[in-house]
């Protein structure tokens, strides 16, 4: 099936520099149990201080359940979560406080106005710089005297998101902050989010569907199949591992042979495409031996690299060209 | 922090104890009407039971509800997430709300027995004594009144899966509650049960959002 | 000067700023010597990762187009002499059997390739050696 892509030279260095930065995020064979199903199986993840990490997977995969062990939420069935040095459960108000989360649906006291979220939120904090919320209220002109649930989904993500900066957090954990946005609006967002990157030293996890957005955004991320990390890696590095060898043939085959780094296969009459991790020469004799009578080897954007490697193989195409249907 | 705390919680709570006042008002009026129209032999003594009535009634009812609200009104808008990831953690905002439900406490105290005294001052028929007599079961109504809460709030908070901690406070409070209520020398006996309760029910609502999942 | 990027495309975002850039520089829309926009200004106005960006200048100034000027900025480099004009020739002669060959398997004839060469030339910015 899919092997996994981990960036050696980061877990390397993770190790070896320990006596250095504390990474943000550190899990150790993260495990939680809903009902008999393993939601969430023996994570290992380390965060880099300073990294915009993307956590992306299908519904179901356990992104969601991993975030809210890190934020304490959940409790972990086996392993453990260490967030800025402490556990994730029992994380001081020291270190909370050095924390910002937005939650998916941007959860907040929608009858409050924005000015009223502000003045709740406010005394909370030890640390909070009004310039920066003024900053993204004035950017966007938001109506502060207007109640949240008066405003549109898009303005709501942005006071969130305001919120989220006034403390002048370490780590920012967005659990899929533009679900429910239109285009326009997700734009935005990121705008504001890309704001936030240029000030350096704070390290942002986030959850996304979007995966356009999350290659403009992201130097690094995370793929969760069935509650197991499979990929771990700077953005461009999982790009780069997977290469589309688009084959004609003679004739259709009844399934290509097993190859390992065969990530998925796809078959429409004659032409079969088949996607590879990190493509080498076994790779390419194993194209060459099925005698195709041309073959293309392309590059992925992000969307159709994650697509490709978390669907599996998806077979034969269910009849709609009759040379299928016969076969 | 208490401060916008209270602030946000007299939103929800207000409602209710708007309601409440607004039906002890109600009832006090009631009873005083009816005592003017049917003056009994002993006319305090209708006036005495149905002002008794009235204020166990609307102060266990006030109780339930604004603790229910507490927690579901959270839940209803996603907003317990939110609240937890502030650095106090969800330690702090339990602390919080339970201190604005004592506020609350403090309050109706003071507003409820208000309202009886001046039915029992529109009561031409009632003398001094009365007030002796009233406010008897009206204070022990008001110690064991917290327990109530306490129940209310364990069975409504989000944490507690199970439905033996859901019902199990909610029923138990109501036999203790009585007990209360009818002891021979309650002022000394009532205020020790209603702080041992409370603290153990206290006790076991932080256990529970210690040890239970959030999500 | 106006750079795009397509977030769904094949080649990753950085090596699109590249492009773009070479491309301004080759046809003149860009001089020797002119500041380009600071990373955090372009990542801003693409909505990218400011490393994105970063990378892409970095990779440029490898090669040579570009130049940090510490504490002003990112500038258009004057155009490379320490190549000697063989080795230059020799880069360029392998481009252009890439090139030609591909000419001759679209079916063109060694006029029409020398006559559109000449056409689109006039396109862009040459140095007079």
């Amino acid at each position: 099936m899919a092997e996994s892509v981990v960036d050696q030279d980061a877990t390397r260095q993770a190790s070896g520099h320990q006596r250095e930065v504390v990474p943000p995020i550190v899990t150790d064979r993260l495990t939680k149990y809903y009902g008999g199903t393993r939601v969430v199986n023996g994570l290992n993840l380390t965060i880099k201080e300073g990294s915009v990490y993307a956590l992306l997977g299908r519904n179901g995969a356990g992104k969601s359940t991993t975030i809210k062990m890190l934020m304490g939420l959940v409790h972990p069935d086996f392993g453990s979560a260490t967030v800025l040095g402490e556990a994730a459960h029992q994380m001081s108000p020291e270190t909370r406080a050095q924390i910002s989360w937005v939650g998916e649906g941007h959860p907040l006291y929608k009858w409050m106005t924005i000015d009223g979220a502000i003045r709740f939120a406010k005394p909370f904090y030890p640390v909070w710089h009004d310039d920066l919320v003024e900053q993204v209220i004035d950017h966007f002109k938001l109506p502060r005297k207007r109640r949240l649930y008066r405003l549109s989904n898009g303005q709501r993500a942005q006071v969130s998101l305001a919120l989220a900066v006034a403390s002048d957090p370490k780590l920012l954990i967005l659990d899929d902050p533009t679900i429910g946005l239109d285009t326009v609006v997700r734009r935005d967002f990121l705008e504001s989010m890309i704001q936030i990157i240029q000030q350096k030293g704070r390290t942002i996890v986030f959850s996304s569907h979007i995966l356009s957005d999350v290659d403009r955004v992201a130097d690094h991320i995370g793929i969760m199949l069935d509650g197991v990390l499979r990929v771990d890696a700077p953005t461009e590095r999982f790009r780069d591992a997977l290469r589309k060898v688009v084959v004609e043939l003679s004739g259709p085959l009844p399934k290509p042979p097993e190859c390992p780094g065969l990530a998925s296969w796809h078959q429409n009459g004659n032409r079969l495409e088949l996607v590879f991790v990190d493509f080498g020469e076994t790779h390419q004799s194993y194209v060459d031996s099925l005698l195709p009578s041309s073959q293309d080897i392309l590059e992925l954007n992000l969307e159709d690299a994650f697509v490709e490697y978390t669907r599996g193989s998806r077979g034969v195409m269910p009849a709609f060209a009759k040379e299928v249907a016969r076969v | 922090m208490f401060n916008a705390m209270l602030r946000k919680e007299s939103i929800v709570v207000a409602g209710p104890l708007l309601a409440a006042v607004a039906a002890l008002s109600a009832m006090v009026i009631d009873a005083v009407y009816e005592s003017r129209r049917h003056p009994a032999p002993q006319g305090d003594w209708m006036l005495d039971e149905s002002l008794v009535y009235s204020f166990l009634i609307a102060s266990v009812l006030l109780a339930m509800t604004i603790s229910v609200l507490q927690c579901v009104t959270e839940e209803a808008q996603g907003t317990w997430r939110y609240a937890h990831s502030f650095p106090g953690g969800w330690r702090q905002i339990l602390k919080l709300k339970l201190a604005c439900g004592a506020v609350t406490w403090v309050v109706w105290s003071s507003v409820a027995i208000s309202i009886c005294l001046l039915g029992i001052g529109l009561d031409r028929g009632s003398e001094g004594e009365p007030l002796g007599k009233l406010f008897d079961p009206m204070l022990r109504t008001l110690v064991c009144v917290p327990i109530v809460y306490f129940g209310g709030y364990l069975t409504a908070l989000r944490p507690a899966r199970w439905y033996a901690t859901r019902l199990l406070p909610l029923l138990g409070v109501i036999p203790c509650w009585f007990l209360v209520l009818y002891l021979p020398n309650w002022w000394i006996v009532a205020p020790l049960v209603t702080v041992a309760f409370s603290a153990m029910l206290i006790g076991v609502i932080f256990h529970i959002a210690e040890t239970r999942d959030f999500a | 000067m106006e750079i795009q990027i397509d977030a769904a495309s094949r080649q990753p975002i950085y090596r699109q700023v590249m492009v773009q850039i070479r491309e301004a520089v080759a046809r003149g829309r860009m001089q020797p010597g002119e500041r380009l926009p600071s990373v955090r200004e372009l990542s801003s106005r693409l909505v990218v990762n400011p490393n994105t960006v970063a990378r892409g200048y970095r990779e440029l100034e490898q090669e040579g187009l570009l130049n940090t000027r510490p504490g002003k900025g990112v500038f258009v480099a004057e155009p490379k002499t320490d190549l000697t004009k063989r080795s230059r020739m020799k880069r360029f002669q392998e481009l252009m059997d890439e090139f030609l060959t591909e000419a001759v398997h679209l079916g063109l004839t060694g006029d029409e390739v020398v006559s559109a060469v000449t056409t689109r030339a006039e396109g862009f910015e040459w140095q007079n050696r």
